[in-house]
């Protein structure tokens, strides 16, 4: 039997290459994204101002709704008779969780770097002026949002309505991610060298949703394995 | 001895459906056993009883010593090889990065997966993706799996299909194996014809029931 | 549930719940109208009390599926389930009454900027997904197994709800009634308070009643035959 981390990094790595060799993330959800990002501005019109303030706001909300989407693609869990071989491979199902939001974090990242440089050009939102803040609250967001979709894609294996259903669950519980997300970016535009205790409470929160998201990833893995069947 | 595998009045049914009537079984180690019965029967859901992936819902038995739907079966689960009637290979990856991912996940040196692609007569197909392979291919990539592997209980779900006769020899092959290291083998089909000779004894399940 | 499948107990707990519930709406429509929202604010005597159902119900649901996880008896399922579908309906009252009352008295039907407004919404749809997740389970097992998760996660929501106003000043009021005091006319606390109590019953009482049609549910779904063979063996095949 191996090690819970090696497990981990095996499935992470396996979920990579499978994603990287049938270009989900970057062949099928981002380019949605895009056109998200550039439909909502012309849909704006040509108040310029009001674009820029929309630009940030704009890119936590496609991240959200597209990048949940990332975890629903995962052959280790959709493909039957793959899904018995790992569970047959002695796969602690703790090791599964997380090295499935492992992988889903590392595409997640990805798409979001892609879709920063994008909502940058395309919006000219306020200039950061706290990166540190602004990076931190970034990385939080992704590790909380891949491991919610990750819980949320676990729950609905096996459902017929997966599709419909999942979105349902993982916006809801996201939405702390995208209420603390905001409020961090807002901050880190103005002069937040005069507020930082602000920025931190909000970071403070993005910690709290994502160690909720791993604890329960975590314990419900093994009770989630059960009712496969 | 105890025997590897022992089932008691074991039974699977779903809200709508009955599966599996109450079956008692017993296998012992050094032997190997078929299972024959008509679509439908059950079979394929006995062997996944077998390989510890589905809880009975009434009865009781134990699979390698592991009572079964007790969280007792994680601990085994790794010494159960199953080839079941859809190959286990993730379309996108080659046959060599599909059997290499279980055998780093099952703790077993990824060396051992050319030897056994070899084996099985796809050496030369080792970097070529499952989906561009027939379904023989994927037959006995997943038999390759087997050898690399090289379970204490092997369970095998209709193994002849699509498979040629010089791939059958593989199968009783693995039969061997299992069985002369002390471990089990389980054999279900829908012909008695395809069983091969190794087999010691050989069952009837029809409509859930096992005979 | 035809009345003489009642048992007394029940007609007892639905009879009382009658009577505190008229006393109640009576109580909401006598008192005197508010100083500024005027008879507006009589709609609070529907929305604070399906407000705390709610947070009641969900609080039972997460408390069923612990329950489940640990003793795996569907008595506890059948308890979450039922408690997070009055629950549901109860937020939905919430959300409505508030909308009624918030456009008159704020102008707007829903203010996303107000806390307790955007989380009770939130809660509502994790809830709902929650109802959906149960519908569409393969198997009454399986609907419980994973049902007891998201009940036991979703859970946090409630006082993240109750406290988004203490949390958060924006449109909506703090607690009226608090451990050093209230900050309306004691008529009005009276009538809130009644009201609350109707409502308590009246999650009871709902809840007994979904509980007792889900158990006969359940035998029911148990005493179908089962379906036996799906499949009849061509002759010859079943020679051994």
């Amino acid at each position: 039997m191996t090690g819970f981390w090696l497990q981990a990094r095996v499935l992470a790595r396996n979920e990579l290459l499978v994603d990287r060799r049938g270009g989900e993330t970057f062949g099928l959800v981002l380019p949605f994204a895009v056109a998200a990002l550039i439909m909502i501005p012309l849909a704006v019109g040509i108040d310029q101002p009001m674009i820029s303030r929309l630009g940030l706001p704009a890119f936590w909300v496609v991240t959200l709704l597209f990048g949940m989407q990332i975890a629903w693609h995962q052959t280790t869990s959709t493909d039957r008779a793959v899904r018995d071989q790992v569970r047959l491979s002695g796969l602690d199902p703790a090791a599964g969780f997380v090295g499935r939001a492992m992988a889903n974090l590392t595409l997640l990242v990805g798409f979001m770097s892609a879709s920063l440089v994008l909502t940058l050009l395309l919006y000219s939102p306020a200039t950061i002026e706290n990166w540190p803040g602004f990076t931190a609250a970034l990385v939080l967001f992704a590790i909380g949002l891949s491991v919610i979709s990750t819980l949320i894609a676990d729950l609905t294996l096996g459902l017929s309505v997966r599709a419909g259903l999942a979105p349902l669950l993982v916006a809801p519980l996201a939405l702390p991610l995208l209420f603390a997300g905001s409020r961090v970016a807002e901050l880190s535009s103005e002069a937040a060298i005069s507020r930082p205790g602000g920025i931190l409470a909000w970071l403070l929160v993005l910690v709290l949703v994502d160690l909720i998201g791993v604890i329960a990833g975590v314990l419900s893995a093994r009770p989630l394995e059960e009712t496969l069947g | 001895m105890e025997p590897l595998v022992s089932l008691r009045n074991v039974a699977l049914s779903t809200p709508s459906y009955s599966i599996l009537q109450p079956i008692t079984l017993t296998i012992e180690a050094g032997s190997a056993i078929a299972i024959i019965g008509p679509n439908g029967a059950g079979k394929s859901t006995l062997l996944r009883v077998l390989a510890t992936l589905a809880p009975p819902t009434e009865g009781e038995g134990e699979v390698l010593g592991a009572r079964l739907g007790s969280r007792e079966v994680l601990e085994v689960r790794h010494r159960v090889g199953l080839a079941g009637h859809v190959p286990a290979l993730a379309s996108r990856l080659t046959l060599r990065e599909n059997l290499a991912f279980y055998a780093r996940l099952s703790g077993i040196s990824a060396d051992r997966v050319e030897p056994a692609l070899e084996a099985v007569g796809l050496a030369s197909a080792r970097e070529r993706r499952a989906a561009d392979c027939s379904a023989g291919m994927r037959k006995r990539a997943d038999l390759a799996r087997l050898l690399v592997d090289d379970p204490e209980l092997l369970l095998l779900d209709e193994p002849t299909d699509t498979l040629d006769r010089s791939a059958r020899v593989i199968i009783d092959q693995l039969i061997q194996r299992s069985v002369n290291k002390g471990g089990a083998a389980v054999v279900v089909s829908h012909d008695r014809v395809n069983l091969g000779e190794n087999i010691h004894r050989t069952y009837t399940l029809e409509n859930g029931t096992l005979a | 549930m035809k009345p003489d499948h009642v048992p007394m107990k029940l007609k007892l707990l639905y009879a009382v719940t009658a009577l505190v519930v008229i006393s109640g709406a009576v109580l909401a429509v006598s008192t005197p109208p508010e100083a500024v929202q005027r008879t507006y604010a009589r709609i609070l005597h529907l929305h604070v009390p399906s407000a705390w159902l709610a947070f009641l119900a969900f609080g039972v649901t997460a408390l069923g599926s612990v329950m489940w996880r640990l003793r795996r008896r569907f008595v506890w399922d059948r308890l979450a389930a039922s408690s997070a579908e009055i629950g549901v309906l109860f937020t939905g009252l919430a959300i409505a009454t508030g909308a009624i009352w918030g456009r008159p008295v704020w102008g707007v039907f829903f203010d996303w900027g107000d806390a307790r407004m955007a989380s009770t919404a939130v809660m509502f749809l994790v809830y709902l997904g929650y109802l959906a997740l149960r519908r569409y389970s393969p198997s009454p097992e399986v609907a419980a197994d994973r049902a007891s998760i998201l009940g036991i996660v979703a859970v946090i929501q409630v006082p993240l709800v109750y406290f988004s106003v203490n949390l958060f000043r924006t449109l909506h009021q703090t607690q009226s009634i608090r451990p050093d005091g209230s900050t309306m006319d004691p008529s009005m606390v009276a009538a809130l308070l009644v009201n609350l109590a109707a409502f308590t019953l009246l999650y009871v009482s709902f809840l007994a009643a979904r509980m007792i049609i889900a158990r006969e549910e359940a035998r029911l779904v148990a005493a179908l035959p089962v379906a036996g063979a799906a499949v009849i063996s061509p002759p010859g095949l079943s020679d051994a």
